[in-house]
């Protein structure tokens, strides 16, 4: 073992330099201890209990640089590491400052924020406490999270009451607030309706048809498909109606929703006079206008005429012999909407989300007579992305009806706008062909706009090309459908 | 009833897909996107709870507000049994409460050290007995007299105390005076010099010091905390520019005083010695903000962070003086002469009171030489401090942080956030001997246990009002 | 064919185009059919962060499209990409270049303000034109679109924003003398005298429209508002556009909207 204890003058180093000198010596192989420090009484002390013999005269101005260890040769080894380590620079990438970090809540997040919006798409049972953050930092809240328990809906509409802002939401897929579109939203232009929706491909739908007839769209405020169910009593929509009430640019509001809760339609009609602007319920529901004629009523409202989207011949004109209708459909509005309309001429229809509870599927939802599917239900969106997003299972589900006798025509519904996948027609499009030469008429639906990414005239050319037939309204398709079932049935 | 109105949005905050940000970008809209990540595990029920607590954002507004109008002026420097009435046999010591069979080293190293400067033993060995079996002696947290002490922080009667008043809030806090590093009380230290050196700051020290308050103007000892914060300081392990601050306060004073001149020339060169002599002035002071923050209903603002060696404890605004606790990490960084950390006691002391009041750890980046301590760099500290903006409710203008372009020091830790994003309080910290009578074995950095913050956000959801 | 889609099938124009953000006054131009030819744009002035183009459209005769740290005018299309010089073509909803394609993915409606009340001598007189704007120049009675157009340097020459801003307090506030300013203001134009950009200023501003921070501190005025904000706002627009915008709002309301000289009656006829 040997010692070395040597003192430097005029080398005045800071104290946490010297300790990272001194760990870094005194874990070199072979090295016992070390201490680098200043030749401070707390120091001298320090190296007196580690065993060195001090120098008679130090001053505190001076270095201590003792080392213990094993050799000789480690000891020089060792002591030539502290002029390196002390005279290390630091490298000049190590200036650079870096920026801000992330922020890591929607707090921290909205304090940049002046005037904004939240969008929430955390998981369900985490999207109350962000969208609490948003709502505290005073903005216009959309929770596009579903799977938020009830209870989180009404407390998260209850704490968004005081503080003057709309919750939309939960499960709320489409919004435009102020011209900007927020989830699956379509590229509308400016103008007088102002929409407040308890369903996203509802609410789409609506805008697209009116974008149709160069009618505009204020903003499209989602509220959530519980909304206006009792335990929520509406209390987006309340809220909603006093936004577009106030709004300068709305000019007549409507509201679409499944048929809500009866206390609450009443409320909700009461607030809306109060309102002074027109309002016009768009209730989805057996007996109930369709979007279609919502569309059209919104229209002559504001004093336009209507006149319909119209559509494209498709190739096959008659249903596949012995066949019955199939739908397969991305929006769960246009799905219900669908079934609604058809059911009224052909009686069940057997479903995922069924009109009535005894016209459930199996669990296998293997195809029953007149049948349709909304892909986009919560049940078969678990763990994998939305029909609108990604078309395959829906893709897959086709080239099965094809190949099955017992489907007569296929009912689509292709949703355009922006997060929807880039180019849904492509995909379709193949299959479309498939169907008509195997003498399957298939019916599409193209919700969405011109100024929409995917362009609706080019998706709409594409998918007629192939051979389908293509309708700008989903009502209009479902009929359409009926028709061409009637015909195989005169044949 | 006022409502925000509905315009074009200038950003979209959000959380959650990255898609459905990337289609408001498309839009020729600004994003301002959240790194988010769930809460910590098990906590989603409680926090649904607490978060959901409509007096919540009312109650912290409060806190904040009370903890950025509290003052901080030095007022008096007396005798602990005087000040705060510690009768013989009596100590407080630092952190929630701990005893005997509990208590880590330096704990009971500079318990028994203050029963041998007391008189009341005549050496260790009689001390530690006299202690484990609580005979004729009693010791209860600092923070129970609205007291702070650094590291072991022990009090014992005949200590001197520097006595701070926060007149707005009517409140008062006390801290001994700093013995310097080494082996000293507070590090657990209890030999013969340690002793000996708390003599003479009882004898002299004290009495010299108390003079030269009485005799001028209240030291403003906000007023420095601000001041060192801009110099370099960022007043938990580093108060150089702080310590020769308030020495040009009291040097006038203290050469009028009447004392003996080589006795007010040993004080000053052992004030002037010692660059940790303010942390007993930032600590108090510290100490009253959090203080004014203190029980509020539905207030989920941290106003209590404090270490005894053994337990790591916090105290919410909202459940008064109730303590959290949980086993003490220890701290990581650079360790003095030879040792090493398995000579590390877990973290111990008051000091933390500084991170709860938003300088210390939360300021690194004012001092960026505190981050080396673990190998870190000064964007590390840019980023420390800046990372703490993500678990506070504001900002303290009087504590201003030039690099950040002189952004207020994150002030009031919110337990809601903490256990939201998993991010901890950054704490700097001294390293006191595992073995009672070490003293100090390093510097360095570390963090409370997650469980102290999930114990609190479960009581608070006990005391929120029925929600979702 | 499972899994395979035929190349002819592809549109993938979502992938290919550029977002832009359109305002609503570009609407029709957007709108024109392509197959028509659409509208040829000529550039005619690129700064770093906009490109002005004519467009031979007596609506919208100047067309800028710019990124979002320009100042937006009311006939801006927004976008993170400007188009390289050479041809442009707008129509079919796309903004078309030989290599690039811009898509509308926002419309939004240029400001407008309007229907506000005169505010009060008191809120008005607080407010003064900006001293250190020697570009600005003195406005004097009787406003003369005729002295002030073409005068100043700059892309938007100084006399035509003060008369700009003139245009726009007085359409937000209703004001009797707009006609009589829109005739003499539509009478200089058509003599010429001043750049392509700032005349098709003017011609917006002709029907109220602005920049957004000309729309924020008129209405904060006319409401009474504290101006504080809006006013630094609208100071930091251009290098003294700001200034002189201001100075044309103050003269519209502090002067006597029932009075209308002689001269402003009578220049338009000329």
């Amino acid at each position: 073992m040997t010692r070395n204890l040597t003192v430097r003058r005029g080398a005045y180093v800071d104290s946490v330099t010297l300790m990272q000198v001194s760990q870094q010596i005194s874990s070199l192989p072979g090295v016992r201890s070390a201490l680098v420090a200043m030749a401070t009484e707390l120091n001298l002390d320090l190296a007196t209990s580690m065993g060195f013999t001090l120098p008679e005269h130090t001053s505190p101005n001076e270095m201590l640089v003792a080392v213990e260890a094993d050799d000789d040769a480690s000891l020089d080894a060792a002591l030539a590491q502290v002029d390196v380590a002390l005279t290390a620079k630091a490298s000049p990438s190590s200036l650079s400052l870096g920026g801000a970090p992330a922020p890591l809540t929607v707090r921290a997040a909205a304090r940049a924020a002046e005037s904004g919006v939240a969008l929430i798409s955390t998981p369900g049972q985490y999207a109350f406490l962000d969208a609490v953050d948003a709502i505290d930092a005073g903005l216009h809240t959309m929770v596009f999270s579903d799977n938020v328990p009830l209870a989180q809906e009404v407390a998260l509409k209850r704490y968004a009451e005081p503080r003057g802002v709309l919750v939309m939401g939960p499960d709320c897929g489409t919004a435009v607030v102020g011209g900007v579109g927020l989830g699956f939203a379509n590229v509308v232009r400016p103008g007088p309706v102002g929409i407040i929706a308890a369903s996203g491909t509802g609410a789409q739908h609506l805008m697209t048809l009116l974008d149709g007839v160069h009618v505009g769209i204020s903003h499209c405020l989602g509220v959530g498909g519980r909304d206006l169910a009792s335990a929520v009593g509406g209390a987006s929509t309340m809220r909603a109606l006093d936004l577009l009430a106030s709004d300068d640019q709305t000019k007549v509001i409507v509201v679409i929703s499944k048929p809500p809760d009866e206390d609450v339609a009443d409320s909700v009609r009461k607030h809306a006079a109060s309102t002074g602007k027109p309002m016009i319920f768009g209730l989805l529901g057996v007996g109930q206008p369709d979007l279609t004629a919502t569309a059209a009523h919104v229209a002559e409202t504001l004093g336009l005429s209507w006149s319909s989207p119209g559509h494209l011949d498709g190739q096959v004109d008659c249903a596949r012999s012995g066949g019955s209708l199939r739908g397969l459909f991305a929006g769960g509005t246009l799905c219900d909407e669908a079934m609604i309309i058809t059911s009224s001429a052909l009686g069940t229809i057997r479903s995922n989300i069924p009109l009535e509870p005894s016209w459930g599927l199996e669990e296998s939802l293997a195809s029953d007579g007149h049948t349709m599917i909304d892909f986009g239900d919560d049940r078969l969106t678990q763990g994998r992305p939305h029909p609108m997003i990604d078309g395959s299972i829906r893709a897959e589900r086709m080239r099965a009806e094809i190949e099955d006798p017992t489907c007569g025509v296929l009912l689509l519904d292709v949703v355009l706008g922006l997060g929807a996948a880039p180019d849904p027609a492509a995909e379709l499009a193949p299959l479309v062909e498939a169907a008509s030469a195997a003498g399957v008429p298939v019916v599409v639906s193209v919700v969405g706009t011109n100024d929409d990414p995917q362009g609706r005239a080019g998706q709409a050319s594409v998918l007629n090309a192939a051979g389908a037939w293509v309708f700008f309204s989903n009502a209009e398709a479902a009929r359409h459908a009926i028709e061409l079932l009637a015909k195989e049935s005169d044949a | 009833m006022s409502q925000v109105s509905l315009t074009t949005p200038d950003v979209v905050v959000t959380a959650g897909a990255a898609m459905l940000a990337d289609a408001v970008e498309q839009q020729g809209v600004t994003t301002a996107r959240v790194d988010w990540r769930p809460p910590v595990e098990g906590t989603e029920h409680a926090l649904v709870r607490v978060v959901g607590d409509q007096r919540r954002r009312e109650a912290n507004a409060k806190a904040l507000e009370a903890m950025l109008a509290a003052e901080a002026v030095l007022v008096d420097v007396r005798p602990a049994s005087e000040a705060l009435g510690l009768e013989r046999g009596q100590f407080l010591h630092a952190g929630p409460p701990v005893e005997w069979e509990r208590a880590s080293g330096p704990m009971r190293g500079a318990l028994m050290g203050a029963a041998l400067f007391e008189g009341l033993a005549g050496t260790p060995d009689e001390a530690e007995k006299m202690l484990a079996s609580g005979d004729g002696v009693s010791w209860e947290p600092c923070h129970h007299h609205g007291a702070v002490g650094p590291m072991a922080g022990v009090v014992s009667p005949s200590m001197w105390m520097f006595e701070l008043r926060d007149e707005a809030h009517d409140n008062t806090s006390w801290c001994s005076l700093n013995e310097g590093l080494g082996k000293v009380l507070r590090y657990g230290a209890y030999g013969p010099e340690v002793v000996e050196r708390l003599h003479w700051m009882t004898e002299v020290l004290g009495p010299i010091l108390q003079s030269a308050v009485r005799a001028g103007d209240p030291v403003d000892v906000k007023a420095i905390i601000g001041q060192m914060v801009q110099m370099g300081d960022e007043g938990h392990n580093r108060n150089r520019a702080g310590t020769l601050m308030l020495l040009r306060e009291l040097l006038p004073g203290m050469i009028e005083s009447g004392h003996r001149s080589g006795d007010i020339a040993e004080s000053v060169r052992f004030v002037a010695g010692n660059d940790h002599f303010f942390l007993n002035l930032g600590m108090p002071a510290c100490k009253l903000q959090t203080s004014a923050a203190a029980g509020i209903d539905g207030s989920t603002v941290v106003t209590v962070m404090a270490r005894n060696g053994t337990d790591f404890g916090i105290q919410v605004s909202g459940t008064g003086d109730r303590w959290f606790t949980a086993p003490a990490n220890t701290p990581e960084g650079l360790f003095l002469g030879s040792y090493g950390p398995e000579d590390a006691n877990p973290d111990i002391g008051d000091s933390a009171i500084t991170e709860t009041a938003g300088i210390g750890g939360f300021a690194m980046a004012t001092a960026p030489a505190i981050v080396r301590f673990v190998g870190g760099s000064v964007p590390d500290a840019l980023a420390t401090s800046q990372r703490m903006y993500d678990i506070t409710v504001g900002e303290n203008p009087a504590f201003a942080i030039p690099i950040l372009e002189f952004r207020g020091a994150p002030t009031g830790i919110d337990v809601t956030a903490v256990v939201r994003t998993g991010v901890l309080p950054q704490i700097n910290t001294g390293m006191a001997g595992r073995v009672a009578g070490t003293g100090q074995v390093g510097a360095g950095l570390v963090t409370p246990p997650m469980a102290c913050f999930t114990e609190a956000i479960e009581a608070l959801a006990e005391a929120a009002p029925e929600g979702p | 064919m499972p899994g395979t889609v035929p190349e002819s099938y592809r549109q993938g124009v979502a992938t290919h185009e550029i977002p832009c953000a359109a305002s609503t006054l570009l609407a029709h131009l957007l709108d024109s059919p392509v197959e028509g030819g659409g509208v040829e744009l000529l550039e005619v002035a690129r700064t770093s962060v906009s490109v002005h183009y004519l467009t031979g459209d007596p609506v919208v005769p100047v067309l800028c499209v710019c990124t979002s740290r320009a100042v937006l005018l009311p006939n801006s299309l927004v976008t993170g990409s400007l188009p390289a010089p050479g041809p442009l073509r707008i129509g079919d909803g796309r903004l078309t270049s030989p290599t690039a394609t811009w898509g509308v993915r926002r419309w939004w409606q240029p400001s407008q303000p309007s229907g506000l009340p005169r505010p009060t001598g008191a809120d008005v007189a607080r407010l003064s034109v900006p001293a250190a704007s020697p570009d600005v120049p003195r406005l004097a009675l009787p406003l003369s679109p005729d002295a002030l157009i073409g005068l100043g340097p700059g892309l938007t020459p100084a006399g035509d924003d003060v008369l700009a801003g003139a245009l726009v307090a007085a359409y937000a506030t209703d004001d009797p003398r707009l006609p009589a300013w829109r005739r003499t203001t539509v009478a200089a134009l058509a003599r010429g005298r001043t750049t392509d950009i700032s005349r098709a200023m003017l011609h917006h501003a002709l029907d109220g429209y602005a920049v957004p921070q000309l729309a924020a501190f008129v209405t904060a005025l006319c409401l009474g508002h504290d101006t504080a904000a809006a006013t630094a706002d609208l100071l930091a627009v251009g290098h003294t556009s700001g200034g002189a915008l201001l100075t044309g709002v103050l003269h519209t309301l502090r002067t006597d909207p029932g009075r209308l000289t002689a001269c402003e009656r009578t220049e338009g006829a000329a």
